[in-house]
């Protein structure tokens, strides 16, 4: 799994490519868009991490570059500009994220993670979070490597929140995932859901915990420790 | 000229003094006027009655002098009336007759032109009032002199004339008062495009500088200073603009250096040490964005047309903010409307306008709380928490830029709700804060209500 790296600063570009080799990423770095470009070209990569302030060109004509040659490779913008103007410009040039510096290392490469999970991504189909790992293939839940028994629809919670992890699931999603279209939805029938699963991965010990955040959704995370 | 120091007031302070001198010359003169138009009309008069007696007068066949005055005006002449007196003299002073001492003039004869003569004479306690009219009778020429006794002047004259000054002086004063109230006026309908451009300048600050006093309408001799005043708000603007684009940018640069600085101390092997580093990177990348903020922030203004869903707004900062809320084990929670709010402005300026109460909130409230978000149906957002609450005294000045409530409290700029204050009033809306009765804060914001489909209402 290889990823390229487009960073004009040096330092930051040796730091961020030791910290991505950690995670097991193999990197290729360089400073400029010219040679972002060559690379492209050279090699096939899994996802690119780009800078927009190259000293050459303007990193955004490098994404629309690869995006108008039809390369659906999974690209995250690494930047100093962080107004929302800036944000909604890059994703609408045809970037699959946006990161503003300075930044956790780990963030970052939790974000590539995410981006290599996507439909056409290279990760495998399992969610993992505290002891908890989700196969959403085989559809099967294990806390420290023991089965647990969940029910469709607990799981059908469980794996949307944690495709998510760390951020707020709004409750109409989960509405929409557990009863599609049709009608007879008690009001607080995604409640009583979330409230079995929560008090099972409690009893569990799965390391996790279901927040909920009134009058939006809930946000599963695994606290620290 | 410090007690006069505006235009108006040096302009009603000079007309007030023109109007007390007209108030008082006016009178005089009408005066002057009456009086001088009463003496000639007294003077014509004589005039009249030394023409009536020469009417009476005849020169006979032997040289002499004939008089036969008839009885009405031989009456009005006699000693016991007393009140007119008359002589007729030759033009060489001899005395053909007299209602007094015959052969006696009533007064030494002044004239010797042949234009009538007046003067006025005191004898006794009795003061006269003398005519002497050169008359002409069977081509002779005589002098006719007429006395009037002053105790016996026409009456009604007299009244008029004494009663001149202070009955005209009820009649001009409010004339001159109403002159005077009709001229504020004027001055003001005349002023007031210099005081719109006065209440206009008075807005003009460092969150301010677009605009520019209405050269329209106004007075051509002013336009001038109009004109030079806007040129200097241009280049003010354009020096300001200049200065927080510095600002921005310096901010900016420091984005990578506090990447490279961070991306160092997560490589350390010390863990500890490494997770107070990373506290104080990340009070210094506060600040930063901050400042990056209120460079941004300061230069917002909210074009007619932009229409933002404040509960939507609410609801995306709730799910921005509850990741870092859950972290700091404390929680968030969306109440208020349940269908969308329309309000006049920029959605993504109201986020970071909540997004700062609710870091705020979180930050200063205890673990196990719950920070609330409201967006109400009349347009207002309101962000409570379980907090200590503000000290009243400290209310009006927690908005201001680089105001901390704890000095010590690293990580922070004191720009975060300086720049709430800063968006809410570019949406020309308002903010309140006050404290909860139980306990905790509550943060207002008012916003105009925009039309319920996001039309603006007009």
């Amino acid at each position: 799994m290889r990823l390229l790296l487009v960073e004009d600063n040096a330092r930051l570009m040796a730091l961020t490519r030791d910290a991505l080799g950690r995670a097991g990423f193999d990197t290729d770095g360089v400073t400029t868009a010219a040679d972002a470009e060559a690379a492209l070209q050279a090699m096939t990569y899994s996802a690119m991490v780009l800078d927009l302030g190259l000293p050459d060109q303007d990193g955004l004509v490098v994404l629309r570059k690869v995006r108008a040659a039809g390369n659906a490779l999974p690209i995250l913008i690494l930047t100093a500009r962080g107004g929302v103007e800036d944000r909604v410009r890059g994703l609408d040039a045809g970037a699959d994220d946006y990161l503003v510096k300075p930044f956790a290392q780990e963030e970052l490469q939790a974000r590539i993670r995410v981006l290599l999970r996507r439909p056409g991504g290279l990760l495998g189909q399992a969610l993992e979070l505290g002891r908890l790992r989700l196969d959403t293939v085989s559809r099967e839940v294990t806390i420290d490597g023991a089965l647990q028994s969940l029910s469709p629809r607990e799981m059908t919670v469980l794996e949307i929140l944690l495709r998510r992890a760390g951020h707020v699931v709004p409750k109409s999603i989960l509405e929409d995932h557990l009863f599609g279209l049709s009608a007879e939805v008690g009001s607080n029938a995604v409640e009583v859901y979330v409230h079995r699963l929560r008090k099972q991965l409690t009893e569990a010990h799965a390391g996790v915990e279901i927040h909920t955040i009134r009058g939006i959704g809930y946000l599963v995370s695994a606290p620290a420790q | 000229m410090i007690l006069f120091g505006s235009i108006k007031g040096r302009l009603i302070a000079m007309h007030v003094i023109a109007m007390v001198a007209a108030a008082v010359v006016l009178p005089l003169a009408l005066y002057w006027r009456v009086d001088t138009t009463a003496r000639e009309l007294h003077e014509r008069a004589l005039r009249e009655q030394a023409a009536q007696i020469a009417q009476y007068l005849r020169h006979q066949a032997d040289g002499t002098w004939a008089l036969d005055l008839p009885e009405n005006l031989r009456h009005l002449y006699s000693i016991n009336y007393d009140r007119y007196g008359f002589a007729v003299l030759t033009r060489s002073g001899k005395v053909l007759f007299s209602s007094r001492a015959p052969d006696q003039p009533l007064f030494p004869e002044p004239s010797r032109g042949d234009r009538p003569t007046y003067g006025e004479r005191d004898v006794g306690k009795s003061r006269f009032f003398d005519a002497s009219v050169p008359v002409t009778v069977d081509s002779e020429p005589l002098w006719v002199q007429i006395s009037q006794d002053q105790a016996h002047r026409d009456v009604l004259i007299d009244d008029i004339v004494a009663d001149f000054l202070p009955h005209v002086a009820w009649v001009i004063v409010p004339i001159l008062l109403a002159l005077l109230g009709i001229d504020l006026l004027i001055f003001r309908k005349a002023l007031h495009p210099l005081e719109e451009a006065s209440a206009l300048a008075q807005k003009i600050g460092p969150t301010r500088t677009d605009i520019r006093l209405p050269e329209a309408r106004m007075p051509r001799d002013v336009l001038p200073l109009v004109r030079a005043v806007n040129e200097a708000l241009h280049r003010l603007e354009h020096g300001f603009a200049l200065q927080q684009e510095f600002v921005a940018d310096a901010a900016h640069e420091l984005r990578t250096p506090l990447a490279i600085l961070r991306a160092e101390v997560e490589a350390l092997a010390d863990r500890q040490a490494a997770g107070e580093l990373l506290a104080d990177i990340e009070g210094m990348t506060r600040i930063v964005n901050q400042l990056i903020e209120t460079a941004e922030f300061d230069r917002l203004t909210i074009r007619p047309g932009d229409v933002a869903d404040i509960r939507a707004v609410c609801t995306d900062v709730a799910a921005f903010m509850a990741p870092v809320a859950v972290a700091r084990d404390r929680s968030i929670a969306v109440s208020g409307a349940s269908a969308p709010v329309f309000v006049e402005g920029n959605a993504g300026a109201l986020f970071q306008a909540v997004r700062n109460l609710v870091e705020n909130a979180v930050a200063h409230t205890a673990p196990g709380t719950t920070v609330e978000i409201a967006a109400n149906r009349d347009g207002s957002i309101v962000v409570s928490d379980a907090g200590p609450g503000i000290p009243a005294e400290q209310r009006e000045l927690i908005f201001q830029r680089f105001w901390r409530g704890d000095r010590r409290r690293a990580g922070s700029a004191g720009l975060g709700l300086a720049i709430v204050a800063r968006i809410v009033s570019a949406h020309g809306g308002g903010i309140m804060v006050s404290n909860a009765p139980a306990r905790g804060a509550v943060f207002s914001i008012n916003l105009r209500p925009a039309a319920a489909d996001g039309s603006l209402r007009t």
